[in-house]
């Protein structure tokens, strides 16, 4: 939210990218995980993508830290293109790029003792042990844990505790960009506000840069200054977050914002109930992706594809008839 | 005091010790539970808090060797815990019946989902094929999965994941049964696929009469779709009221700040109201109140465990010091 504009140098941009596409072959078909997706992330900033799955939200998380190759289109980290890079030309950006994963008990090795697991990342990257436990002491003090949480081993600690040590984790090498994937959806609520609270207080003392991947408005609405929403590879819709909120344009948003459940009983507003499923990502009609489950839907969504554009107030909108 | 009104489930004081490696578990620690006919009552809590633990039991799918259960549950008249494993069997899936989180363990991969729904009407209402297939038809109608012809020879790989639920559904009501267990039934599913399941539950306990003990750890789906609530903490209900009252009048500590803890749209807060500390473990069996630890009100008091006390109309909940800052309303109903 508007807490942390002053966090935010909007002068320098840590990650561009520009008609990110990710194709995967399907039989004699070709599935559009990411079908041309632009934005930038300025230092400091955080940026909500918000979809169902299969919306593309994970594919464009992992491609921008390049886990995998990319079909077309650039990825500009700090100045540098990355998107073509190879393995070994990528090594020294690694480190400047980290991930938190939505299931912490899946992200540590269970017959590692945690202390182990967290220096591990140091040394491959040649911290000197001197250097490692003196960050790891620093993180433990951030993220509020006890020193001995480093003799123990995963499946002695609960959900919320190993999420905590997964954030240290991420930040051992004080990474320019992380990617956090899901990273409050397995946990329960009470845990939950202590996570969010935790990435709050974390990137007011070292600025982090992040792209936070959720499926939960609510969570996005709370932790990010930017919000885009995917649907099927592409952004549909994308705003600051107090603008996003406050004039919804896109009739997907819409009827995703009707779909939470909202925490009030008295709260009764109407609810837009969209038919059937979201369609194949294979082998889509022309027109708009949205089409077939839109309310608005004319004929000239089934024959254009509408393009993402600004409307004011930074708002950007792929619609051809975005709500007033 | 509220009239009495027939109730269709009641737990009384219900217990449940499991075996394990590490010890004994107090899984259940005296839960009481009223579900009337025809509602849809919400269980909320975090993990471990029991509420699967609760709907096992009722269904008695625990294993007989390696737990101990005490306490009443009252179905109909009848006590489930003393009845006869062959009693139960007529009751599960024919009175009672459940659904699970996750549609795709639940099914069986190599039957073909029509198959899979006939079974229940060839077991429980002794049809021949033919009628089995035909009232398959008809209920997988019922649950909005059409054309039934196509569907029913497909097999659970070729459905989406709503799509799998609401066979999981069609299952579960094949039999008309009176209540209905569903299980974290969304929790898998995406936000737009769980309004649409969320508002098919809602149509059928209407259509059917059926009550509905929906376990969730969402409290929006709590305010959707719920009549009366009941929190679970350590393996007691701490709370349990009606729908409305839950959210503007929580009683016990623990749901109000349960409650506070969920980030709302528009909220513009930078920090969330937390809950500090972690639920217990329940190896030892508890003589204090569960929530003492972590709870701002905390006093001498609380090293008994509290009882279970009227706070409003159809409203308990198990605290020595019940709120009364901003709920007047159950103030008045004390006096």
């Amino acid at each position: 939210m508007n807490h942390n504009e002053n966090l935010i140098n909007r002068e320098h941009k840590i990650i561009e990218v520009r008609n990110l596409k990710k194709y995967y072959p399907s039989g004699s078909k070709t599935l559009k995980a990411l079908d041309g997706v632009s934005f930038d992330i300025c230092e400091g900033e955080i940026i909500g993508i918000v979809g169902e799955s299969g919306c593309g939200k994970s594919t464009l998380g992992r491609s921008i830290l390049r886990l995998f190759p990319v079909t077309e289109g650039e990825i500009i980290f700090d100045g540098t293109d990355i998107s073509k890079m190879n393995r070994r030309q990528l090594k020294p950006y690694r480190k400047n790029m980290q991930m938190i994963f939505q299931n912490p008990y899946s992200s540590f090795n269970p017959k590692q003792r945690i202390g182990s697991a967290l220096t591990e990342v140091g040394k491959v990257y040649g911290m000197t042990d001197q250097e490692i436990q003196k960050k790891l002491s620093q993180l433990l003090e951030y993220i509020r844990l006890p020193e001995d949480m480093l003799q123990r081993s995963p499946g002695e600690l609960s959900g919320g505790q190993l999420q905590r040590l997964a954030i240290a984790r991420a930040l051992i090498l004080n990474p320019a960009f992380i990617v956090a994937d899901e990273p409050v959806s397995a946990l329960d609520v009470s845990v939950q506000a202590q996570i969010l609270n935790l990435i709050t207080d974390l990137r007011k003392k070292l600025r982090m840069t992040m792209l936070f991947i959720s499926h939960e408005m609510t969570v996005v609405e709370h932790i990010c200054d930017q919000v885009a929403v995917m649907y099927l590879g592409k952004i549909v819709e994308m705003a600051p977050t107090k603008e996003l909120f406050a004039h919804i344009r896109h009739p997907y948003t819409q009827a995703l914002m009707s779909a939470i459940p909202k925490a009030d009983p008295e709260e009764k507003k109407e609810r837009i109930i969209l038919e059937g499923d979201i369609p194949n990502a294979i082998d889509l009609p022309a027109g708009c992706s949205f089409a077939s489950r839109c309310r608005y839907c004319t004929q000239e969504c089934r024959e254009k594809t509408p393009e993402l554009t600004m409307t004011g107030s930074g708002h950007q909108v792929a619609c051809h008839h975005p709500i007033e | 005091m509220e009239p009495k009104t027939e109730n269709l489930l009641e737990i009384k004081e219900l217990k449940v010790d499991l075996m394990t490696v590490r010890g004994i578990v107090h899984a259940l620690n005296g839960v009481n539970l009223t579900i009337r006919p025809g509602e849809i009552h919400g269980l909320v809590g975090e993990s471990g808090s029991g509420k699967s633990m609760t709907s096992k039991s009722i269904m008695r799918l625990h294993n007989e060797q390696r737990s101990r259960m005490k306490g009443e549950i009252i179905f109909q008249g009848e006590d489930l815990l003393k009845a006869s494993k062959k009693k139960m069997q007529t009751v599960r899936g024919k009175e009672i019946s459940m659904i699970f989180q996750d549609p795709m363990t639940s099914l069986n991969p190599l039957l073909t989902i029509g198959e899979q729904i006939a079974e229940t009407y060839r077991q429980h209402e002794k049809c021949t094929k033919a009628e089995a297939k035909k009232k398959t038809y008809e209920i997988l109608e019922k649950v909005g999965i059409n054309p039934p012809e196509k569907r029913y020879g497909q097999y659970p790989f070729e459905l989406s994941g709503g799509l799998q639920q609401r066979v999981m559904i069609a299952m579960a009501i094949a039999c008309s049964p009176v209540l209905l267990i569903a299980d974290e039934p969304t929790t898998a599913l995406d936000v737009t696929i769980q309004a649409q399941i969320l508002e098919l539950l809602q149509h059928l306990s209407r259509d059917m009469g059926m009550s509905i003990l929906l376990i969730t750890h969402n409290f929006g789906i709590v305010a959707e779709i719920c009549d009366r609530v009941s929190v679970m903490y350590a393996g007691r209900v701490v709370e349990t009221c009606d729908t409305k009252t839950i959210f503007r009048h929580a009683a016990h500590p623990y749901s109000k700040a349960l409650i506070d803890s969920i980030p709302k749209i528009g909220m513009n807060v930078e920090y969330l109201p937390t809950i500090p500390g972690a639920p217990p473990e329940l190896f030892e069996e508890n003589q204090a109140c569960p929530y003492l630890p972590r709870c701002p009100y905390q006093d001498e008091l609380c090293r008994q465990m509290p009882p279970e006390q009227v706070c409003g109309k159809g409203h308990t909940a198990a605290c020595h010091h019940l709120r009364s800052g901003n709920d007047g309303a159950n103030q008045e109903a004390r006096q």
